[in-house]
């Protein structure tokens, strides 16, 4: 029990702080606590395939972009509620995801970031001419609040608490599946593809098992911002978004889900914070690019660890070696 | 009385003749290895009988046991890798390919996938068979643990362990999938005398837990001390086999690894 604690400490810790937050923020600090949690489940979406899966996509975004325009067309055209369209979201995102790990089969390397990359491309291009379904470039406006079985979450403050719940649930279901076999195999094959192959697993089924997973939570965090945005419109999901989420994930730490969510909303906040000085106004990309690589060097869990390990490995194997020569004299 | 037979086995890649035409046989409960110079096809061999490669002609046979105890003999040629680990073949790697970033446990516990049980959906949330299996293979996983000496270093990271410890680790994670066949690929490369000594003690003991072992080595005291039977490979041929002290004497095997003497007479000269 302590030890779970222990794990999780840093997740209950954002939790409570974020659930408590709406007492004390306005509107707009509201808005943006609630992207934060939508770049949280996002983020956390993209830390399953890249942390556990081992597969640096490039094109997350896409996603997050059927996600958003599922449940956006299904509205517009059927004038059906959030709750509704819910499980299409699910399908079709899924079915995406899927999609995408059909090439998987056959490449690695730097020709799955090329294949994500224009995979995003695609949708994207797809979505801006598909004028009859998706409206085009005008993009879908008008798109109401979240509505659950009936219950219209009038407030921003109920929609924020339901975005918290998914950010919960998410967490929790990442959790129970690295802690399975499905994602001890999937670590394993991100690894050592060669030595997980040698123990028996085949490596492609769980490629589209990670990538379908991962795709379904982008989906439901995109379908989430289209209610909150109330219009959707291609540009939004350009490659940008992409990135973003990988730098999200990169300042958490691969593979650990409450980093990612730090990532999150250190991510969404401070370039919101950043607008109040006037004097780096100008400069405030700059700024937050030179933030980025501050953070990056401190708390860049992969070369730090990756250098921790090789020196303690190296001086582990250097006593070990020491005391085997001093037990055979 | 046999384990494995592997008949005609040949390999081609392009116009290089990796593997020419080899034929073995595994006894049960006995030690085979494997020599010969380095690029012999000594890995090859392992690669084809793992189904890492797919041979261009010959077979490779692993014996069975049917319910009345007759042996039944299984083609496993071409099969692939997860069919091969299946059946019972399993394998450690020349460079040590341990999963790095996870623990020692769950490196053991990704070598036993394929006996646990219940898929990929019952993964993505608590329930009954979930943690039947895991509770299950957990306890194992601690048992081989404590086998290959390494129960205190169960939540170590693979890479936080030093070398020898690693090596075994390896073999844990190989016999952790309930193996009839261990092949060991160069298991003392890189080991001090000492470590050597009580690794080839370890791999004697080994045969309670499989049925055979192949084994690939360059360490000679290691080979001689150890073997039931050796297999000499050179340019991807047989030039020999047979029991350690006939090998060592054979005139073919000499030659294979010091050269011929006629040669460097020439060289001398020269």
């Amino acid at each position: 029990m302590k030890t779970i604690l222990k794990k999780h400490l840093l997740f209950l810790i954002i939790i409570v702080v974020m659930c408590v937050a709406p007492v004390f923020t306005n509107a707009y600090q509201l808005r943006i606590l609630i992207s934060a949690a939508l770049a949280m489940i996002f983020a956390m979406s993209l830390n399953l395939l890249m942390g556990i899966g081992g597969t640096v996509s490039f094109g997350h975004a896409a996603f997050y972009s059927i996600g958003a325009y599922t449940t956006a067309v299904l509205w517009y055209h059927f004038r059906t509620a959030y709750s509704t369209n819910f499980i299409p979201v699910l399908l079709v995102t899924g079915l995406a995801g899927l999609l995408l790990s059909l090439p998987m089969s056959r490449i690695t390397g730097r020709y799955v970031t090329i294949i994500t990359l224009s995979f995003a491309e695609i949708v994207n291009l797809i979505i801006k001419n598909w004028d009859p379904v998706t409206l085009g470039q005008m993009g879908i406006v008008g798109i109401p609040s979240v509505n659950l079985f009936g219950h219209v979450l009038k407030s921003k403050t109920e929609f924020f608490y339901l975005t918290m719940f998914f950010v919960i649930m998410t967490y929790i279901i990442m959790n129970w599946l690295v802690n399975s076999k499905l994602g001890r195999n999937l670590r394993a094959i991100s690894n050592d593809a060669i030595a997980a192959e040698a123990m028996g697993i085949k490596i492609f089924p769980y490629k589209v098992i990670v990538f379908t997973i991962s795709a379904v939570f982008a989906g439901i965090a995109g379908s989430l911002y289209a209610h909150l945005m109330s219009y959707v419109e291609p540009s939004t999901f350009n490659s940008n978004l992409s990135f973003q989420c990988i730098s999200m994930v990169v300042i958490g730490g691969l593979g650990n889900f409450s980093g990612t969510m730090v990532g999150a909303l250190f991510l969404t906040i401070l370039p919101e914070y950043l607008r109040r000085f006037e004097f780096l106004f100008k400069y405030r990309m700059i700024a937050y690019g030179l933030v980025l690589v501050i953070v990056m060097w401190i708390n860049h869990s992969i070369p730090g660890t990756k250098l921790k390990n090789a020196v303690t490995s190296r001086f582990n194997a250097l006593l070990h070696r020491k005391n085997a020569e001093a037990q055979e004299a | 009385m046999s384990l494995l037979s592997v008949k005609n086995l040949t390999i081609r890649f392009g116009g290089l003749v990796a593997v020419d035409n080899l034929n073995f046989e595994m006894e049960p409960g006995k030690i085979t290895s494997l020599i010969g110079p380095n690029g012999a096809g000594k890995t090859t061999v392992i690669n084809m009988l793992t189904g890492f490669y797919t041979p261009t002609s010959g077979k490779i046979i692993l014996y069975e046991k049917d319910g009345k105890g007759n042996e039944v003999p299984v083609d496993i040629t071409g099969n692939s890798t997860d069919l091969v680990v299946k059946k019972g073949l399993s394998r450690t790697f020349q460079n040590i390919r341990l999963f790095s970033n996870m623990t020692a446990l769950d490196n053991i516990l990704v070598g036993m996938q394929h006996r646990i049980e219940y898929g990929s959906f019952l993964s993505l949330f608590p329930n009954a068979q979930k943690n039947k299996w895991e509770k299950q293979a957990r306890e194992e996983a601690i048992e081989i643990l404590k086998k290959v000496g390494l129960e205190d270093a169960a939540y170590e990271r693979a890479t936080s362990l030093p070398y020898g410890k690693q090596r075994k680790l390896e073999i844990g994670r190989a016999l952790a999938s309930h193996p009839k066949v261990l092949l060991l690929d160069e298991p003392a490369a890189g080991m001090n005398p000492a470590e050597k000594k009580e690794l080839s003690q370890f791999i004697r003991s080994l045969l309670n837990e499989v049925e055979g072992i192949l084994l690939i080595e360059h360490d000679m005291k290691l080979i001689m001390d150890i073997s039931d039977k050796i297999v000499v490979l050179n340019h991807g041929a047989k030039i020999c086999e047979g029991k350690p002290e006939e090998v060592q004497t054979n005139e073919e095997v000499i030659e294979a690894y010091l050269g011929k003497k006629g040669v460097q007479r020439n060289v001398t000269a020269g």
